[in-house]
């Protein structure tokens, strides 16, 4: 059987990430430190979610001078709302392991 | 910051030229979103480490438009005519060229057969051949913007490959005597290669054109 879109465990490793500061825009690198995801894997996904109008981004200047701006991404609210999807899924999964064991 | 950049970071700078590279076309925001990633980390180890997975990226999301440009139908003849091809020239290699000149040929065949235009073989190779360069050219319009680079590349690589491998395999030929048949029979290997690229060149131009005009209806 298919999987369902953005069911893999990096996606909802991304979107768990992207929904803890729902309102910030973060950077790649960032992302990739805080998922664990190498940037093979990250910019992938950031342009599956990005063609899916569930990720915004957006240019934004360096904090240091001399350095070139950096694209940065958050959420959109179809895409919020997808995280948010996940995260219960996530949970009740969680609970069901537990009841299980 | 450093006057003269480390090692690392040089090539860190050039796997992102790279990356940048592959994607400019179809993704060209993305592909300096990565360069920019890249300038940005101050760490040469992490700046090189994250380059790599730029190039990895660039290049799954390359792989990924083809896979959407390669439907099951135009996947399957390119099969068919591939395997067709390779029958065909299975067959004439060991048959009629092993034993003699098919009969039909004989009336045909001029003086000096070593610079003649064997009509028999141009035609049961070089229509094949032709074919999978359109096939190649019409796929390959996807990818890259411009024909004149890969033309050639394409072309020869297609006439040079199949048959070779074949001979090798059928006949046990050496690379020597390979070589040598080759040189017997440049009338046709020219001719077979520049119909090879002129179906390359015109499949390319029309998918192109194709693609563009549905472009802009849409």
């Amino acid at each position: 059987m298919a999987r369902p879109p953005n069911a893999s465990r990096q996606t909802r490793d991304l979107l768990a990430v992207l929904l803890e500061q729902p309102r910030s825009w973060r950077h790649g690198y960032e992302l990739s430190k805080e998922t664990g995801l190498k940037s093979g894997t990250l910019y992938p996904l950031l342009i599956r979610l990005s063609d899916q109008g569930l990720l915004d981004s957006r240019w934004k200047d360096s904090d240091r001078p001399g350095r070139p701006r950096r694209h940065v991404y958050r959420l959109t609210s179809a895409g919020l709302a997808l995280a948010r999807e996940q995260a219960e899924l996530s949970v009740s999964q969680a609970g069901r392991v537990a009841r299980g064991a | 910051m450093n006057a003269t950049p480390t090692l690392r970071r040089r090539l860190a700078q050039a796997l992102a030229r790279h990356a940048t590279a592959l994607l400019l076309h179809h993704r060209a925001e993305w592909a300096c979103a990565m360069r920019a990633e890249v300038h940005s980390i101050e760490d040469d180890g992490d700046a090189l480490r994250w380059a790599f997975g730029c190039v990895q990226a660039s290049y799954k999301e390359r792989l990924s438009k083809l896979a959407i440009y390669f439907p099951g139908r135009e996947l399957l003849t390119a099969i068919v005519v591939t395997s067709l091809f390779v029958s065909l020239w299975i067959y004439l290699d060991s048959h009629l060229v092993a034993f003699a000149m098919p009969g039909w040929y004989a009336g045909l065949a001029p003086a000096d057969p070593h610079l003649s235009l064997h009509l028999w073989a141009f035609l049961a190779l070089g229509v094949p051949e032709a074919a999978l360069a359109a096939l190649c050219g019409a796929a390959l319009s996807n990818v890259v913007r411009s024909a004149t680079v890969v033309t050639a590349s394409l072309a020869l690589s297609i006439w040079i490959v199949t048959p070779f491998a074949v001979d090798m395999l059928v006949n046990d030929m050496s690379f020597a005597s390979y070589a040598e048949s080759l040189m017997l029979f440049w009338p046709d290997i020219a001719l077979r290669l520049t119909l090879a690229s002129l179906a390359f060149v015109l499949a390319f131009r029309y998918a192109t054109k194709r693609r563009s005009s549905i472009a802009a209806v849409n």
